[in-house]
């Protein structure tokens, strides 16, 4: 590629003519979140932090165009990521930024808690401040729970039977999907969770299989849901954009509840509903009464660069993200439950949610998308999808998770 | 590719006289589109093809493995199903939008408002695939779309759950069924042309002997038109290989992976797998059948040419 | 099919049988054609329509209910809104520059290989060609990287010098088709009056590809607008990235458009390249020709 410079002169002096950017920008794969981006950037610019958004339409290059970068001084400043085994890639190749010192001194003013900061720990440095903490909740249809003459469940039996009640009114109870791939490990990390984290916990680092009898017992729970008729057709859109599934049959009174990340919110009212009066929030009971709540949570890292070229202003920008002051805007904006203690957040749904958390104290419990490998969980929600659009292929798609499973965790001894 | 330029035209005789300066000529005519496409398309093309021998991961500097990737492309089980829904692709899209194009044509030869049909038909050929995507991603859905609401008022009632995207093959005949209504136009135009430049007399010929109605156009037409067809048909097939953007739009390759074309599963490899070693080999597997495909294609061009 | 040409009588009775058979035909052609093609849009209308609806209607309602209010404007002008706006002229520059300059250098190169010869022109030919065999796929990861490097990526510039050259080796392919059934006579006389390879080119021949290059421009506009890989992989910013990403980028859960925005962008996306079509399409057939069949 280096010979092509000396042939390429006309396109070396049209290249430089193009200016360097002058305000620092924030890369992520969120569209819709793009603009607020920009907006908190636009509040830091008071303050010397300024920056704005830049959106990428599709994941995948977004994935590419930030990998590829990395290793260059054109390296994006700050980025949105995920966590996990996603990000530890990304910590290997040593080029990330250290942000401890930022957390230490936000963590001494008692504005964040220390839980928080594990999800982006690596070697005990810190490489990420939190974009987004999602805890994933039951969103319900308060309308369609009135009809059917029901309550947001406490225990795993009322939650069956809350169920029958809306199935025998011609209401599907929760929504499931395969559309865009990933939303097929939803039920299947739910469901494990609520019945014996502990083995998910061990599934996910290898030290469980996915033929194990507890593993079995939950594709078992999902058939049967499925066979009673309590779930929509995979095939069920999960967005509301395009084809509109989920949200749309939500809306309509036809599906009574959904079960996604608390972002989910800002989808709901796009479809014209009202947060608070028109739908609710709930977390997933446990199937054993008396164990202790459990919710999944998904942390979004925002990332700086090592090698980018504005990284002192990068970091000033960083440090101005962590703030109350800007966290109150995005969290706000976003409809998010706050991470930064002294932020409240008006969507009354968003409330809801912060105070059940408050109240139950729920064991956290990582994704399955960070808290598995790539290799595994990449192919792994191909099988989940395929077990999904077709149940009798249960045996075969446990086999499959293993062989994946089995496949990564002997390259690693 | 028998036929070369020279020899078939009258000679220059000046040519003769030519200086140094004027036989450099044509050259500088050549350059420019000649250095854009090596620096922007056959330069990527042959890094790709060294990146086929490697482990890249966009990430780390990549080693050479040798025929690592290839060995692994032959006994992956994607691989075949992705291949096999390649060649699906390749011979329906050869057989659908070329057939129904030629039997319209046909029909719609001195017919009534044939111009303004023809223009109809044509008009979702000028859509981005992207965008007939988008459409029928719309109409295919299987809650609230229109064909299952259709299906269901014409009391169908047992296919008016078709999960049309979700099932395969289904999936990937949707799909084909969207790209034939998008193709079947510009192909119809091919053979609109064909059937004008048809020399008339063998035509009259059969008129006057009494060849009428289906017997006329499958007796006089059809070898009449061999040409037409065969390059349209080669056309096609090397289209068929290319499809991506209708196939990423609706359906990802998915469910499972199910309806994967190799264009799609080197994309997955590349860009979201970031195995770029293998999705490079792919690239270079799809690439050597698309020449393949080429080939034929331009030697029936150049062919015809030689005959002009 | 008789019935068809029901009422019809020929307005000269005293034709024979034959033509008025022939008379019938076209007719039952015609209404033929008719029902196909009301089929064949029948997709486009029942997806378009719900572009009138509003976010409320669409929602609560199904999709192929005829919609109540009249909500278009304010779909297209959120659409507009959400990016579109700028994608559309980001891809219309794009459309212009590109195919223009792709047109102008492949009609160079086969001008140099048909009209003066070049020696072993065929091979020459080929190189250019060779550039549209291989699937697009191919040139991503590379050209990326490249793009990076050079200070190119998400620029104008970058833009357009690719769809430059990708454009190239088709419009070199009908070119060199339309120089060689030119007769050489012309050619001769001009030479022999004193006129170089350039003004030969640039006067005589320039002139008379009128028509193939304007079904090139309508073929390669039309390419460049519909475009969806290269504008995803190459470009990140607002000013920069053309309408098919956008477009792209508007489907899916975080793009947050709903469904009548989504439709009534679709329709603005379309527009250019339909109306491109039915201005030129006087052309059409003549380019298709040569573009496809090459006689």
């Amino acid at each position: 590629m280096i010979k092509l410079t000396k042939s390429f002169p006309l396109v070396l002096t049209l290249a430089l003519s193009v200016a360097a950017a002058q305000t620092l920008e924030l890369y992520n794969d969120k569209p819709d979140w793009n603009n607020n981006y920009t907006k908190v950037g636009d509040l830091g610019a008071k303050s010397g932090a300024g920056f704005k958004g830049v959106t990428f339409a599709d994941p995948s290059t977004y994935q590419a165009a930030v990998r590829t970068s990395l290793s260059t001084s054109k390296a994006p400043a700050m980025f949105t990521w995920w966590s996990g085994y996603r990000m530890k890639d990304l910590v290997e190749s040593g080029t990330l930024q250290d942000l401890t010192p930022i957390w230490q001194k936000y963590q001494k003013a008692g504005e964040y808690g220390s839980d928080l900061a594990k999800a982006f720990t690596f070697d005990g440095k810190i490489y990420a401040l939190p974009n987004n903490v999602a805890y994933w909740a039951v969103f319900y249809n308060k309308k369609a729970y009135k009809d059917a003459g029901i309550t947001p469940p406490t225990t795993w039996a009322q939650l069956e039977s809350n169920n029958a009640k809306l199935k025998a009114r011609g209401v599907t109870a929760f929504g499931q999907s395969v559309e865009d791939r990933w939303p097929a490990f939803i039920w299947f990390e739910e469901f494990l969770t609520r019945q014996d984290p502990d083995l998910y916990e061990r599934l996910m680092v290898g030290k469980a299989k996915y033929t194990d009898p507890g593993v079995t017992k939950v594709f078992t729970t999902w058939k049967g849901w499925m066979d009673k008729g309590y779930f929509t057709p995979a095939s069920t859109g999960f967005g509301s954009g395009g084809t509109n599934g989920m949200a749309k049959l939500f809306a309509q009174g036809k599906l009574a509840n959904i079960l996604a990340g608390d972002w989910y919110t800002a989808t709901i009212a796009g479809t014209g509903m009202k947060p608070g009066d028109d739908y609710g929030v709930f977390i997933l009971p446990t199937m054993n009464a008396k164990a202790r709540p459990v919710i999944i949570y998904e942390a979004s890292p925002l990332i700086v660069s090592k090698n980018a070229a504005n990284k002192a202003q990068a970091l000033k920008v960083a440090d101005f993200w962590m703030s109350a002051k800007a966290q109150t805007l995005w969290s706000n904006l976003q409809s998010f439950t706050p991470v930064n203690n002294e932020v409240t957040v008006d969507n009354p749904v968003t409330k809801e949610l912060t105070s059940a958390l408050s109240k139950s104290k729920p064991r956290l419990i990582n994704r399955i998308w960070e808290a598995t490998p790539t290799e595994i969980i990449e192919p792994g929600v191909d099988e989940l999808s395929k077990f999904m659009l077709d149940p009798s292929t249960q045996t075969q798609v446990q086999a499959n998770l293993q062989k994946l499973a089995d496949a990564y965790w002997s390259k690693q001894k | 590719m028998t036929v070369t330029q020279q020899g078939r035209t009258p000679a220059r005789r000046a040519s003769a006289r030519r200086s140094t300066a004027a036989s450099l000529a044509p050259y500088l005519f050549v350059l420019p589109a000649v250095f854009f496409v090596a620096v922007f398309l056959l330069a990527p093309m042959l890094y790709t093809f060294w990146q086929s021998f490697t482990d890249a991961d966009g990430l780390r500097t990549p080693n050479l493995v040798g025929l690592r990737n290839y060995a692994e492309l032959l006994t992956s089980s994607n691989f075949t199903l992705s291949l096999r829904n390649t060649l699906i692709w390749v011979v329906a899209s050869v057989v659908l939008p070329v057939g129904l194009a030629f039997a319209l044509a046909l029909a719609l030869e001195r017919v009534v408002g044939g111009n303004f049909f023809r223009t109809a038909l044509y008009l979702p050929s000028t859509l981005a695939a992207a965008a007939a995507g988008v459409l029928f991603s719309f109409i295919f859905d299987p809650t609230s779309g229109v064909l299952n609401a259709a299906l269901g008022a014409l009391g169908f009632s047992s296919l008016s759950q078709t999960e049309w995207l979700f099932r395969s093959p289904l999936n990937t005949w949707s799909m084909i069924a969207t790209y034939t209504w998008q193709s079947v136009g510009a192909n119809l135009m091919i053979f609109l042309i064909g059937l004008q430049s048809l020399p008339r007399e063998p035509l009259e010929a059969a008129k006057i002997d009494g060849a009428s109605g289906l017997k006329f156009p499958r007796l006089i037409t059809l070898p009449l038109m061999t040409p037409y067809v065969t390059i349209a048909a080669l056309m096609a097939a090397v289209n068929g290989f290319k499809v991506f953007d209708l196939i990423w739009v609706m359906t990802q390759g998915g469910p499972a992976r199910s309806s994967e074309t190799l264009a799609v599963t080197m994309y997955r490899e590349g860009f979201i797998l970031f195995h770029q070693g293998v999705s490079a080999a792919i690239a270079v597997v799809i690439s050597l059948i698309a020449l393949a495909f080429s080939y034929f294609y331009l030697r029936n061009v150049m062919d015809k040419e030689s005959h002009v | 099919m008789t019935t068809a040409s029901g009422g019809f009588t020929p307005p000269n009775a005293g034709k024979s049988a034959r033509a008025r058979k022939e008379r019938t035909r076209m007719v039952a052609g015609g209404v033929l054609g008719g029902i196909i093609c009301v089929f064949w849009l029948l997709p486009l209308l029942l997806v378009f329509m719900n572009a009138f609806k509003d976010k409320r209607e669409y929602n609560m309602g199904e999709s192929w209910q005829l919609p109540q209010g009249f909500h278009l404007w304010e779909n297209l002008q959120n659409a507009w809104g959400q990016g579109l706006g700028s994608g559309f002229f980001n891809s219309l520059s794009y459309g212009l520059v590109g195919s223009a300059g792709a047109i102008l250098l492949a009609s160079l190169a086969a001008f140099g290989i048909v009209r003066l010869k070049l020696p072993r022109g065929l091979w020459w030919f080929l190189l250019i060609y060779s550039g549209t065999i291989f699937p697009f796929q191919v040139y991503l990861i590379p050209l990326f990287k490249a793009y990076t490097s050079f200070g190119l990526y998400d620029t104008w510039v970058g833009m357009v010098l690719f769809y430059i050259a990708i454009c190239i080796p088709f419009c070199t392919f009908v070119m060199r088709g339309f120089f060689i059934s030119m007769p050489w006579d012309f050619q001769e006389a001009a030479r022999l009056d004193g006129c170089n390879d350039w003004m030969i080119f640039w006067k005589i021949m320039l002139p008379l590809t009128r028509a193939p290059m304007l079904v090139l421009l309508l073929f390669q506009f039309t390419w460049i607008w519909n475009d969806l890989l290269f504008g995803l992989v190459l470009s990140k910013s607002d000013n920069v990235r053309p309408i098919m990403p956008t477009l792209a980028g508007m489907q899916g859960l975080y793009a947050g458009s709903d469904g009548p925005t989504l439709i009534a962008a679709v329709m603005i996306a379309s527009l250019p390249t339909l109306l491109l079509f039915l201005l030129l399409r006087p052309y059409f057939m003549q380019g298709l020709r040569l573009s496809s069949v090459g006689d």
